[in-house]
């Protein structure tokens, strides 16, 4: 089992994980659209949000939409990047086929450890970068993971990393270059009315232009014109990336 | 609602900001408003007037906003005075070139039931852009006419009114879409709408005091603390109409599965994307934006950033100390020259001493820096208005965090080095009351230009081979006991949250030089009247009480001023200041300029070289490092002191901020004079 | 120019000087943006019988939102 602040079932996580999906999609996640999601009929999904809204991950009155709380989407966008590393790994290092994939992937997400998930991550974009028409050994990737050496022996001088098997997270993740498009904005109150306003709202694109020189806060183009905020603030958009 | 023939028609220009407000403003009322662009600069309403074909207008330009929700200052002021005051029109100043954007407002301003007229501004950089609009398309589907204009060029001025004109005889613009495109144009969705509809009927209101009814309930659907407050205060039953708002919110909120602000925000948004598809013959192919980030890509870079901004503060200083200094000297000299002919010219006598030690003295002694000072002052504007200063922020930000600050903190108190006044106004930009109070207290340890004199003058005696340095090094105390003081009531006083920083950085303009000039022209002339009149004035004061009992030796310790002297010396003896230093402190609260000039009139400037040589004389170079270092901290003038009592509306914090300023003054004058001594400086 | 003479133009200078200073000094009407201060260079469309200048709303009391 994953280590967390709460021991979370198998399905229970399906269900994070397939509540921020749809919101990542589209905005909003309903009862009936997570009842479709999981394949259930609609009395299980109130009955498992009632149990996840126990453990504070998110807020639901019968009958209205489902909101994820701070510690729920965290919880959810974590679960997402697992099985999205997973099912990467199994389609582009050991070539299984999509559908495959996201069966094995629905399996094999529950049971990887953090550190397992970030050392397969590192291999998947490892092996990417430096696999696909070149070479490399095991023991290359040894050094990688140890102190960020490549094969030839450099160091890269990264400071923005995203591991490509991620496509939707947090806004503040982002690196300078990277593009995408609005998916929701979560938090409450003022900060979020200011997003809101000027113009972060779901489906628009942006482009991550710059970061200050100590890498806060970010700029970024929407709408045609530059906006720069800080990284606490852009933690409160999910973002999907191109 | 059409009007006959008005005595005055009051229009008011809203609009983001940087979208060319104040320009239009400065266009219409030959006002001579100061534009910059950043939040900030426009904090309070401004009014002016014209008349145009027959008509008296009263223009009132608001703060720039992004939206009419009231989360920041800004917005309140702004939107309270469209909701309270008496306004028969509203201009809606919207920037060609960020259209998106710049509708957010629009959409909002027309359901306030006031006649709107679109002022789309800056055309020509769209057209350079390669963008082409359908104006009438764009005036049926929005229901206000648009005007084009180019604010700084002053073109479509004169429209912009006879607009108004036509708008509100025939009772147009009120954002009601021609009947065909209604379908296609509808704000909100049907459902919000409907919903809205429904309340007002269960609700039994057909008004609620100012505005339409329907915005009043859809903000207060949305959450909007003043509207509920509003909708209570004229609701027979406060208690059930709040209940039903909710249910209302409750209810919509369910049917679309989302919360109301995003539904709205979406809303609004869906429908300008909608809009902009009907109107734009032809997309912006040139990005704009584009050679901004060019620049930036410099200016803002990792490494250089922050160098480069640090390297342009220094150019300022060095320009006006060196460069100003040659100007200076000419001056000067030209001084010195009246002073000897007016000694020689008149009479021996009181009028002669009075011209002589008094006026010329300390005035003279005062204009001699206007060089310098219209130096900074071009400085300052053509940092302003490039745009530059927005990047400031941004790059500053995460190191104002560090210390307590807020990266929006920094405009003001970067303001703060032209004139604390409007700077502690500016921090009405901050949204929090605590960020607003934070920045006031230490807004006054940023040196005003007023305060530049002191350091020329004793640098340009003592230092003279470094001046830019040290003049520098002044500055760059003030920002490091700024930062200090912030970070020791940040965590004594203020513990809560800091605002958002969320900032829009507007591409880069070229400042015209036509611009430029009349800008520092302006402020020069005022300077010159402030010679004219307050430091005249206060130069005269002071010569009578040097010269008093008549027939004591001038400015000795025999006179009346002396005699003040002699009661406050003990005060500044520890920090190494004779008499003559302390009342010259005493008498610039009233204005900073004054220490220069007291001093000229106490030390017989009126003489050819007399200051600078009576100064060398009386001073060493540590006191002088002090002295300048105790202008720097020590009580604000009493202008900024009114500032602070009105920004804060508190005895409590005014009091504070002013002995604060003073211990910090003396404690600073005291640690540079005995540390100095024990250093070795004299 | 005799004494006499003088004495007067400076008593009449000096008195003018002391009133403006005490003017100049009270809280001024001339609106609220214009502080005296030309380095704030606002005071050009300033109306002179602006009443009390608007007090940011939250020195009172809380406004708007949080």
């Amino acid at each position: 089992m994953p280590v967390g602040d709460s021991q979370l079932s198998r399905s229970m996580e399906d269900y994070l994980e397939a509540i921020y999906n749809l919101k990542v999609r589209t905005q909003f996640a309903r009862v009936n659209e997570i009842a479709r999601a999981m394949n259930v009929r609609m009395p299980s999904v109130t009955g498992a949000l009632r149990s996840l809204a126990a453990k504070g991950l998110v807020k639901h009155e019968p009958y209205e939409n489902v909101e994820l709380t701070q510690a729920g989407l965290d919880r959810a966008r974590s679960v997402a990047h697992r099985h999205s590393a997973v099912k990467e790994f199994l389609t582009s290092v050991l070539g299984l086929a999509q559908e495959d994939a996201e069966a094995e992937a629905c399996g094999l997400e529950h049971a990887i450890h953090a550190d397992t998930l970030d050392r397969l991550l590192k291999f998947v974009d490892f092996a990417r970068a430096h696999g696909d028409g070149g070479s490399f050994s095991l023991s290359d990737f040894r050094d990688y993971l140890a102190d960020g050496t490549d094969p030839d022996g450099h160091i890269p001088s990264e400071t923005c990393f995203l591991p490509s098997t991620i496509k939707a997270t947090k806004l503040s993740e982002l690196c300078p270059g990277m593009k995408g498009r609005i998916a929701f904005v979560s938090g409450q109150g003022a900060i979020r009315k200011r997003l809101l306003e000027m113009g972060m709202t779901t489906d628009t694109q942006f482009d991550v232009v710059r970061t200050a020189p100590m890498g806060d806060p970010i700029e970024i183009k929407i709408r045609g014109y530059n906006l720069s905020l800080r990284k606490s603030e852009a933690e409160h958009v999910e973002v999907e990336v191109e | 609602m059409a009007v006959n023939e008005p005595s005055e028609i009051v229009i008011a220009l809203v609009g983001n900001p940087n979208s060319g407000k104040t320009t239009v403003f400065n266009e219409l009322t030959g006002a001579r408003q100061h534009v910059g662009n950043w939040p900030g600069v426009t904090v309070e309403r401004k009014e002016g007037s014209t008349r145009h074909k027959g008509h008296t207008f009263r223009v009132v330009d608001l703060p720039g906003i992004y939206s009419l929700a009231a989360y920041s200052q800004e917005e309140v002021v702004a939107r309270n005075f469209l909701l309270n005051e008496h306004v028969d029109a509203i201009v809606n100043i919207v920037d060609a070139s960020n259209l998106e954007r710049n509708l957010y407002l629009t959409t909002e301003i027309l359901e306030l039931g006031i006649p709107t007229i679109v002022a789309l501004n800056m055309v020509d950089v769209a057209e350079n852009m390669g963008q082409q609009l359908d104006l009438d398309r764009f005036g049926s589907l929005l229901g206000a006419p648009i005007v084009p204009a180019v604010a700084a060029k002053g073109e479509g001025m004169s429209e912009i009114l006879d607009r108004v004109i036509e708008t509100i005889r025939d009772g147009a613009g009120f954002g009601n879409p021609a009947p065909e495109m209604k379908q296609r144009s509808a704000r909100h969705t049907p459902e919000v709408e409907i919903e809205v509809s429904k309340l007002a009927e269960r609700l039994r209101l057909d008004e609620c005091g100012v505005g339409p009814l329907r915005w009043l309930l859809i903000r207060a659907v949305e959450g909007d603390k003043d509207a509920r407050l509003r909708l209570s205060q004229c609701a027979p039953n406060p208690e059930q109409a709040l209940k039903r708002v909710d249910e209302t919110r409750r209810h919509l909120e369910q049917g679309f599965g989302g919360d109301m602000e995003s539904v709205i925000a979406n809303g609004r948004y869906g429908f300008i994307g909608g809009l902009m598809r009907e109107i734009v013959t032809r997309k912006a192919t040139a990005d704009k934006v584009a050679a901004s980030d060019k620049i930036d890509d410099i200016l803002l870079h990792r490494w250089l950033g922050i160098p480069i901004f640090l390297a342009l503060m220094w150019l300022t200083f060095e320009l006006t100390f060196t460069v100003g200094g040659f100007f200076q000297h000419w001056i000067q000299l030209g001084i010195s020259a009246l002073g000897t002919w007016a000694y020689a010219a008149l009479p021996p006598g009181p009028l002669g001493s009075l011209i002589v030690n008094g006026v010329i003295a300390g005035v003279g002694g005062v204009i001699v820096f206007i060089p310098n000072i219209a130096i900074i002052f071009i400085m300052i504007s053509l940092l302003e208005d490039s745009g530059y200063m927005a990047r400031a922020a941004f790059l500053m930000d995460r190191s104002m965090h560090m210390v307590g600050l807020h990266g929006k903190s920094f405009i003001p108190l970067l303001m703060g080095f032209g004139c604390n006044v409007p700077a502690v106004m500016a921090t009405r930009t901050l949204e929090t009351r605590e960020d607003r109070l934070l920045t006031i207290l230490i807004n006054p340890l940023m040196s005003c230009t007023a305060r530049l004199p002191i350091y020329i003058l004793f640098t340009g005696i003592f230092f003279s081979a470094n001046g830019a340095m040290v003049i520098f090094s002044i500055y760059a105390l003030g920002v490091l006991l700024a930062v200090a003081s912030g970070k020791l009531f940040r965590r004594v006083f203020f513990r809560k949250a800091a605002s958002p920083f969320v900032m829009e950085l507007p591409p880069y303009r070229m400042p015209t030089l036509r611009g430029t000039i009349l800008h520092v022209w302006e402020r020069t002339a005022l300077f010159l009247s402030k010679a004219g009149t307050v430091i005249l004035a206060a130069s005269i004061v002071i010569w009578t009480l040097g010269s008093l009992p008549w027939g004591v030796k001038f400015a000795s310790e025999g006179s009346l001023v002396g005699q003040i002297g002699r009661v406050i010396e003990p005060l500044v003896r520890p920090l190494g200041f004779d008499w003559k230093a302390a009342v010259a402190l005493l008498f610039g609260i009233g204005a900073k300029e004054i220490v220069v000039s007291t001093l000229g009139v106490l030390y017989g400037g009126g003489h050819a070289g007399g200051l600078q040589s009576a100064l060398a004389k009386s001073f060493t170079p540590l006191t002088a490092y002090g002295f300048m270092v105790v202008s720097l901290i020590y009580i604000p003038c009493i202008a900024t002191i009114a500032a602070i009592k009105r920004e804060t509306n508190s005895w409590k914090w005014t009091t504070f901020a002013v002995g604060y300023s003073l211990a910090l003054a003396y404690a600073m004058g005291f640690a540079v004079y005995r540390l100095g001594m024990v250093v070795g400086f004299r | 120019m005799s004494e006499i003479v003088q004495w007067i133009m400076v008593a009449v200078i000096v008195a003018a000087a002391v009133v403006y200073l005490v003017k100049h000094l009270k809280p001024s009407k001339k609106g609220c943006c214009c502080s005296g201060c030309p380095y704030a260079g606002s005071c050009a469309s300033e109306r002179e019988d602006v009443g009390d200048c608007p007090v940011p709303p939250d020195a009172r009391t809380d406004q708007g939102h949080e």
